[in-house]
């Protein structure tokens, strides 16, 4: 975990006071509404259909236990009881009336959390990789780069009305699991023999009603000149991008309207531009801000562990979890342990309060006191003995967190849809919870292995649906909810838009029109391919066939 | 209208400056705002006379098509066509640090106190506003910030830098 210094903490109260100011700005009449709007979503507070909501940061979805207790707090006395987790790995709060919200954000200052720029034109969250600091294959840790960036875009001076939100995404191994090519901008550590650590930088990447996997702008950018970079493709959007028409606003369409090679010429020069006069200081911040993160002192253990192994053999549903939801630790001894928030036929991303104090407790006492949040919308103890996986286990059992649908079919994504945006066409919730009770009531999960259902409802793609293996995206069709079917999609590093197979489906249709889809899949695939593995082989066709027949 | 250095948090001291429509016969006497269209096409007669002449442009105006005129003209002057248009902060920006300007950036337009600080830092030295209650909403907020985490194009401190206890490259060389 960062912590942050009195400089960090003055800035989030600064803001604080702030927003205050502005809300009562707005209800002397000082601020117009339309005003107000964007200072609000500056803010982290948005309008949805029935309320105001508030979206919490979690910087690069990094959590310890005492904030998670005090987002327990806040879901408890501000809210309903539960919060909802993010693809972006943030938390959102559906329930908060407009008048406690400077007072939630007085409780997060206090853990060393805020809302800033989790809305709006600017700079958003940075997201990086959930299982950091502890995956195997890790070049090195990415949140200290993230942490960089979190603090460089913090009331940036320049980029805070940009034409469009900006989304930058960190990632640290060869596995994606940051979406980096689904981002305006999107940061690939990797090591030059010569130029020693630095980037390849993805920009122009996004989802909306025009999904583009971004294309790379430099293979290679040293880390020492990150911020310097960014700066220059900041620079090159606010100025150019498009202002006309808020659909054609985001970087992606201007990269792609200027083409790559041009767009790529203008930073390069507005890059070497600044280079020499750019300062060293970020290289020097970024080695304290690595000593501001608390790591975890690991224990010295054999790999193996005896009770581990007895209690495999001995509870099947503990050895089914331990297979689904846990993956290797770089350390000896230790695993990373994936909290599914999708009970079968429950709302994706969904977490009580009493959930979240028994996740904060864990990580206090066997986790090294470290959570993190996923951009599939679920949680994960990133640092846990093998030794105690059983204790964790048996305790997420109780509290209804250990489903064992890691990428599985009902580990779904889904928008908040039609039950709480404005903007929506049809209902993803819903969906997301038929889909989830079909699969389970058979049992096929396991049989299926990897598949990524992801839902939308409507084309802004909140819920990722182009890169959903199988993708859900609500239409309207004569005011009736109807849903299209897209297959082929992926967001991690063999990044893909997901294609329409045909006509769209009703509510009882759509997911019916799944299982064929996955029916299909294991009828045609060979011995140990995933479904994304079959569709790329086979291509749309034999879907096709199955769901609408031959024509 | 209002005038308001973001700096001495006062515009006392600051002159008002007449915007001239491109076909509007020039004044007697008075500092004057006018088009880089204008200023281009008259600048042999403008220049000659003896009161200020300022730049007025918008916010996506190109830094280096002003400048052969940053050393001549008394002021440049930031039209924000829309509060929610931030291509203003990166002109001033530029004129700071691409071209080396050092005089009055004065912003105007569609403001609201939320800039305020924004502006300050990315290079604009005051503001004109049109209701006198914005400017107590702009000082208000110019105080309520002490610190900040990027640089700001002026000599104050950065957090790096009090975090590291030296002053930036930039501002030394
Ligand atoms: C309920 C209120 C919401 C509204 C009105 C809303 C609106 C939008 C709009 C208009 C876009 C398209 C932006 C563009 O392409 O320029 C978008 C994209 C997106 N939203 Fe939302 N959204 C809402 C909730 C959420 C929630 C709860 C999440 C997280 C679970 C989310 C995550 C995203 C993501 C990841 C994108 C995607 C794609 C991209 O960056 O290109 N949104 N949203
Ligand atoms: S995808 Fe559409 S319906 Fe879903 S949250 Fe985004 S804007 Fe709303």
């Amino acid at each position: 975990m960062y912590r942050y210094d009195d400089y960090d903490q003055t800035i989030v109260r600064q803001r604080i006071n702030d927003f205050r100011d502005a809300v009562e700005r707005r209800l002397s009449g000082h601020l117009s509404e339309e005003e107000f709007k964007l200072i609000r979503q500056m803010n982290g507070v948005y309008l949805q259909l029935h309320a105001y909501m508030l979206r919490v940061a979690v910087p690069y979805g990094s959590l310890d236990s005492r904030q998670m207790h005090k987002l327990a707090h806040i879901a408890r006395t501000y809210d309903k009881g539960y919060g909802h987790f993010t693809t972006r790995q943030n938390i959102q709060y559906n329930w908060p009336a407009l008048r406690d919200m400077p007072d939630i954000l007085e409780e997060l200052a206090a853990v060393d959390m805020h809302a800033i720029q989790t809305s709006g034109n600017l700079i958003r969250n940075v997201t990086a990789d959930p299982y950091a600091g502890a995956a195997a294959e890790e070049l090195a840790d990415p949140r200290p780069y993230a942490e960089l960036i979190r603090q460089w875009s913090t009331l940036h001076p320049e980029f805070s009305f940009l034409p469009r939100k900006f989304k930058i995404a960190v990632n640290a191994s060869a596995t994606d699991r940051a979406a980096v090519k689904f981002h305006d901008i999107g940061l690939q550590l990797k090591n030059d023999p010569q130029q020693g650590r630095g980037f390849s930088v993805v920009v122009g990447g996004g989802m909306g009603r025009t999904p583009f996997v971004g294309p790379i702008l430099r293979d290679f950018v040293p880390e020492a000149q990150i911020l310097t970079y960014l700066e220059a493709v900041l620079r090159s959007y606010n100025e150019l991008g498009r202002r006309d028409n808020a659909f054609k606003a985001r970087i992606k369409i201007l990269v792609h309207e200027l083409g790559k090679e041009a767009f790529s010429e203008m930073v390069e020069q507005e890059f070497a531009r600044l280079l020499p006069t750019a300062d060293d200081l970020p290289t020097v911040e970024l080695a304290r801000i690595r000593s501001q993160f608390i790591t975890p002192t690991f224990d010295q253990l054999p790999d193996q562990d005896a009770d581990y192994e007895q209690a495999l053999k001995t509870d099947d549903a503990f050895a089914h979890w331990v297979a689904v939801n846990v993956v290797p630790h770089k350390q000896p001894g230790y695993a990373i342990a994936n909290i599914s928030l999708k009970p079968y036929g429950g709302i994706p991303g969904d977490i009580s309060a009493d959930q979240m104090d028994l996740v904060a407790d864990l990580a206090q006492t066997v986790g090294h006191d470290e959570i993190r949040a996923t951009h599939a919308q679920n949680l994960v103890l990133p640092h846990v003995r093998k030794r105690d996986l059983y204790t964790v286990w048996q305790a997420l059992d109780k509290a209804g967190l250990a489903t064992a649908n890691l990428d599985r079919a009902s580990d779904i994504i889904a928008c908040p849809g039609l039950d709480y945006c404005v903007l929506a066409n049809a209902r993803s919730i819903p969906i997301a919870q038929e889909i989830s009770k079909r699969f389970a009531a058979k049992g096929r999960e396991d049989l299926i292995g990897e598949l990524k259902i992801k839902i939308s409802g409507c084309i802004n793609a909140c819920g990722h649906h182009h890169a959903g293996h199988i993708g859900i995206l609500g239409v309207d069709r004569k005011g009736e909810e109807m849903y299209q079917l897209t297959l082929g999609g992926s967001g991690a590093e063999d990044a893909s838009i997901g294609q329409i197979t045909g006509r769209g489906f009703d509510e009882a249709g759509i997911v019916d029109a799944v299982d064929t889809v996955v029916d299909t899949y294991l009828g045609q695939r060979k011995t140990d391919e995933t479904f994304l593995e079959t569709y790329r082989r086979l291509g749309p066709a034999p879907f096709k066939e199955a769901l609408y027949g031959t024509a | 209208m209002e005038r308001l250095d973001l700096r001495k948090l006062t515009g006392a001291h600051l002159k008002p400056y007449r915007q001239m429509d491109d076909d509007a016969p020039m004044p007697e006497e008075g500092a004057v705002l006018v088009s880089l269209e204008r200023l281009t096409a008259e600048s042999e007669t403008l220049l000659a006379h003896n009161y200020p002449v300022g730049l007025l442009v918008p916010g996506q105006a190109k830094a280096a098509d002003l400048a052969p005129w940053l050393d001549k003209v008394a002021l440049i002057a930031i039209r924000f066509e829309k509060f929610s248009d931030g291509r203003g902060f990166s002109l001033a920006h530029r004129l700071r640090d691409e071209q080396g300007f050092g005089g009055e950036i004065r912003a105007t337009g569609h403001l609201i106190a939320d800039h305020a600080e924004f502006l300050l830092r990315s290079g604009v030295t005051s503001v004109e506003l049109s209701d006198p209650l914005a400017v107590d909403h702009f000082i208000k907020r110019l105080k309520l910030y002490s610190l900040w985490y990027q640089d700001t194009l002026d000599a104050r401190p950065t957090i790096l830098e009090l975090r590291h206890g030296r002053t930036r490259k930039r501002l030394a060389s």
